[in-house]
């Protein structure tokens, strides 16, 4: 799907797939909530993945994290496979993982040095190689010595989400995978964590998969975008292709919908996108966006479009991909 | 567009704590005029749907408002008996909140809450349902009849939201409170509900206050804006001054942290500090900590909201003697 070479990614996954059953006893009964997902993620990159809910991105990602079993196929991380048990220790370590909710992902009767500490003993070090890093860490991002020995309720969404931050990073992980870092937090605070991962990132050589629905935040931090819908790809490319030069109808949509970044922006041309997300309950034999999709042709329903390569690495998954003026 | 319907007038509304007095509003005075939509934005805790639960009186212990006015349509509110403050409730003032699911209730079909309140106007029940019935429409449901019928459950978070606007929009009243109509919803469904509340506002001449924390709603739906900060209203102005020339250092820092950028292009303007404890008596202005032109008189005498130019008011002493400092 790349021009660049398999060796050169850090993740790698072929005709991915999760399907939930819903009924032991019916068959075909499944949730497709990620359909046939390849996809690269490079060293180095920030990865922004979109949609809306419900559209897979989390669930690729728990999977990616080896938090969740896909059921077809599998994921590489430096070519080891991720759901191969003999890799698993090596794996841990090189993943990082961020969470929506910071304060559900610090344990309340911990104080933050303790949530800080134990991932470290866990991974062989001594507590006073431990200590040495989570100043080191703590002063990195940001959080003051005095907070180290509070709990998480003692805290401001900010100062919680930059532990989290803080946790995930200690151990220098490859991968670092954030899902919606900043939705719960305010404008400001957002602005300096977004900042402090991008630092981060420059120093410590990370590769980010950014997960969010707020496209102004996924515009700001990626150097590419995959667009998902309904558990399938839609259009992945640069940043600025996906952006500016979106080649997908429901790309358009979604980009149209984000509120103007100023009120003269008012009368911009929209195309609002009606309906509801179809139930990924049922196979359907066409594209996945055609029940909401103003392009649609005989075609759409009938035949699943491929994978098109648009532009220099950019692909969109529309069988009009290109022709359509948007 | 000019007759005033509501005047806020040095409201401020308190809450008796352990930890002493918290000024969630501090002297907050705006009006909204008929028909127009103004908004209140600020950050989490800044005070501004405490304001709005202030004009509907619904401040629950240990909170109480501890002075000021509301004068709605000729009258004060904040005088009236409770029962004559129930009726206005509803029939002249709607809101709406964040979470349509907390506010609808779920033993209850959709058609029966949306009469029930007509049922208090004495409309008659089969006129009631007609109303009902073509306020659904109104909102944009597909297949209205059988949603008449639908428990709130059985419908998508977008729907129940457009639910909420129609039983608060068919009792017509003159002045519509959305507090975060769009905040839990994805930005495909939030672009349909505003385009809606926009639509709907010049069918139905309901003014509307909507509070967020989002600029870009701001940008796509208002006609006035108050920028509220730790209790205060500090800027108050029409929606295109506000975004060409804000004036009060907060609310430019603020425009400066939406991630409008690339990462290539440059890095977001952060805000240094945190929003100061309300507990706490202090003199000056509230942002003097964070403020990046705070002078020594900032922290001593508290600024007050003064118009600096035609319809833009701004509290901050930079601007109180009218010349361009900042």
């Amino acid at each position: 799907m790349h021009n660049q070479d398999k060796e050169q990614a850090l993740v790698h996954m072929e005709h991915l797939k999760k399907y939930f059953p819903l009924r032991r006893d019916k068959k075909n009964s499944y949730v497709r909530a990620v359909d046939d997902v390849t996809l690269d993620i490079f060293h180095g990159e920030t990865l922004g993945l979109v949609g809306e809910s419900g559209s897979g991105k989390t669930t690729l990602a728990k999977m990616i994290l080896g938090l969740l079993p896909p059921t077809q196929s599998t994921i590489y991380l430096n070519e080891l496979d991720v759901w191969d048990k003999k890799n698993k220790k090596a794996l841990r370590k090189s993943v990082g993982a961020v969470f929506q909710d910071p304060a559900s992902s610090l344990n309340p009767r911990a104080s933050i040095y303790r949530s800080l500490e134990r991932p470290l003993l866990i991974n062989g070090y001594n507590k006073e190689d431990a200590k040495t890093l989570i100043y080191e860490t703590a002063e990195k991002i940001n959080i003051g010595r005095e907070l180290l020995n509070r709990f998480p309720h003692e805290l401001s969404g900010g100062q919680q989400q930059r532990v989290s931050i803080a946790r995930a990073i200690m151990l220098k992980p490859q991968l670092l995978v954030l899902d919606e870092p900043t939705s719960a937090l305010d404008v400001s605070v957002q602005a300096q964590t977004l900042n402090e991962l991008l630092n981060l990132q420059g120093e410590l050589k990370m590769t980010y998969l950014f997960i969010t629905h707020n496209l102004s935040v996924v515009r700001y931090m990626s150097d590419r975008i995959c667009v998902m819908y309904g558990g399938k790809i839609m259009e992945i490319g640069k940043s600025a292709d996906v952006y500016f030069h979106c080649t997908h109808p429901y790309t358009f949509g979604l980009l149209s919908s984000v509120p103007p970044l100023h009120p003269k922006d008012r009368n911009r041309k929209k195309y609002l996108l009606s309906g509801d997300m179809p139930s990924l309950t049922e196979e359907t034999s066409g594209c996945r966006f055609a029940s909401r999709c103003k392009y649609c042709k005989d075609i759409c329903t009938l035949q699943e479009p491929p994978m098109k390569e648009v532009g220099e690495g950019h692909f969109s998954a529309c069988h009009f991909a290109g022709e359509l003026e948007f | 567009m000019s007759e005033t319907l509501l005047e806020v007038k040095d409201l401020c509304i308190q809450f008796e704590t352990q930890n002493g007095t918290v000024k969630a509003v501090d002297n907050v005075s705006f009006d909204i005029k008929k028909g127009e939509v103004f908004a209140l934005v600020g950050e989490s805790g800044c005070g501004k749907s405490t304001t709005a639960m202030g004009i509907m009186q619904l401040i629950k212990s240990p909170g109480k408002i501890s002075g000021g006015a509301v004068d709605f349509d000729g009258r004060d509110l904040l005088k009236l008996t409770r029962q004559e403050m129930t009726k206005v409730r509803g029939s002249e003032i709607g809101m709406i909140f964040q979470n349509p699911l907390d506010s609808l209730n779920p033993v209850y079909t959709v058609g029966n809450q949306m009469i029930e309140g007509l049922l208090v106007e004495k409309m008659d029940k089969e006129q009631a349902y007609k109303v009902a019935f073509d306020m659904l429409r109104d909102v944009k449901l597909s297949d209205v009849p059988a949603r008449m019928k639908s428990y709130p459950h059985e419908i998508s978070g977008g729907m129940r939201q457009r639910v909420m606007i129609g039983m608060m929009l068919c009792r017509n009243p003159k002045l519509l409170i959305a507090d975060e109509p769009t905040t839990a919803l994805d930005v495909t469904i939030q672009a349909g509900i505003i385009e809606l509340m926009n639509e709907l506002r010049k069918k139905y001449d309901s003014a509307i206050l909507i509070i967020t924390h989002d600029f870009g709603i701001v940008a796509d739906i208002a006609d006035r804006v108050g920028v509220m900060y730790a209790g205060n209203l500090i800027e108050v102005g029409e929606v295109f001054e506000i975004f060409d020339h804000p004036k009060h250092p907060y609310t430019k820092l603020l425009m400066k942290a939406l991630p409008t950028i690339t990462k290539e292009e440059g890095r977001l303007q952060t805000i240094k500090g945190m929003v100061p404890n309300l507990a706490e008596e202090k003199s000056g202005c509230n942002f003097a900590d964070r403020c990046p032109y705070c002078s020594s008189q900032c922290r001593e005498k508290k600024p007050v909201l003064k118009e600096i130019a035609k319809n833009h008011l701004c509290a901050c002493l930079l601007h109180e003697g009218g010349e361009e400092n900042a």
